[in-house]
């Protein structure tokens, strides 16, 4: 008998399996009461009901103290996104240069990548604002590519400042997912993104030819960071849990 | 027939029988099942019956006792209560305008 009752999940079994044997040792089940249960263990699986399989509960809302609201952070990522895409546009169409070897002229592209980083680097301190006071690892690193991240917006030609503001997004994002603050699916597309880059770069360092020129894979590899910015201004927008903001509107 | 319980689904019956059954006090998982067959004479099976129970618990419909020994009894609510009048009532009525019916269409 217990081989039967091993078919119904553990919350059901958990509220109703001793009275339920307690019932069985009193009416010894016959065939189609043995059929009955199995119909009633395929039940309890396919509509398991909310009293016996409560959701674990959500966090309360977080207290959030930033100088923004998230609902602006996110939307200034969200613009930041656009305009990393804009300089890319502007940098892979900046002007050949000669000079002892040839190369793409990005400089009419400083002004609005320095922007752009800064945009990121917004939404970078509102996600760092939200997450649990002890994810300490996460908040160091969010600290460590905030920095990063501000120097590199004034020198970017120091692509070891986008390796480090790529590395310290990534564990926020992992840990603003991990702790239910996040979508999975925001971290996963910010964390693909980073990997997709370092693909490109690997690849063309491997020597692979890429197929819109050789001058210009660096910039196709910065195009793929992007996801930088719109998995950020996602998970500010749309935060897997409500966030107390005092700047704007309960966002949930 | 069960209005009240259509989002029931096949449980909608079995859970009627068993308001009925606890509407007059408290009654365990053999007692509700020996009754039911009583009152419909269709037997209720194991898994029925706890299918029912577990549904009309989570809408407030039943309230579970203390177990005596293994066997918890359950009872009827208030809402269980109202529940099952409207359904009686509905019940009632339907029975009554088809003996009506069928009255007038005699010979």
């Amino acid at each position: 008998m217990t081989r039967l009752i091993a078919l119904y999940p553990g919350p059901w079994r958990a509220r109703y399996e001793d009275e339920f044997l307690a019932l069985l040792s009193q009416k010894p089940p016959d065939p189609l009461d043995r059929i009955d249960i199995v119909r009633g263990a395929i039940d309890a699986r396919l509509h398991p009901l909310a009293a016996l399989d409560p959701r674990p509960e959500l966090p309360e809302p977080l207290p959030y103290n930033g100088p923004w609201s998230i609902r602006r952070a996110g939307f200034l990522s969200l613009i930041g996104g656009f305009l990393w895409l804009a300089t890319i546009g502007i940098a892979i169409n900046g002007p050949i240069v000669h000079d002892g070897h040839a190369y793409r002229d990005p400089s009419a592209a400083i002004p609005s990548f320095f922007l752009s980083v800064v945009l990121l680097l917004v939404g970078l301190w509102a996600v760092g604002a939200t997450i649990p006071s002890t994810s300490r690892v996460a908040r160091t690193a969010a600290l460590v590519a905030g920095l990063a991240g501000l120097w590199w917006a004034i020198a970017p030609w120091m692509l070891l400042l986008a390796v480090v503001l790529c590395v310290g997004l990534a564990i926020l994002a992992i840990e603003a997912a991990r702790t239910g603050r996040w979508r999975r699916s925001d971290a996963a597309f910010l964390v693909s993104g980073i990997a997709a880059t370092s693909a490109v770069i690997i690849a063309a360092v491997a020597g692979f030819k890429a197929p819109i020129g050789e001058l210009d894979v660096q910039f196709m590899a910065l195009a793929m960071l992007a996801p930088l910015w719109f998995a950020t201004a996602d998970g500010l927008l749309r935060p897997a849990i409500p966030v107390a903001d005092p700047g704007g509107p309960a966002v949930a | 027939m069960t209005q009240g319980l259509t989002e029931f689904g096949r449980f909608a019956e079995p859970s009627l029988y068993i308001l009925l059954s606890l509407s007059d006090g408290p009654k365990h998982g053999y007692a509700i099942m020996t009754d039911v067959e009583a009152i419909s004479g269709v037997p209720l099976g194991p898994g029925t019956l706890y299918g029912a129970l577990a549904r009309l618990e989570q809408r407030g419909l039943i309230e579970a006792l203390e177990p005596e020994e293994r066997r918890r009894p359950y009872r009827l609510t208030a809402i269980g209560a109202t529940n099952l009048t409207v359904q009686l009532e509905g019940l009632a009525g339907f029975a009554r305008t088809g003996l009506e019916r069928l009255r007038e269409a005699a010979p």
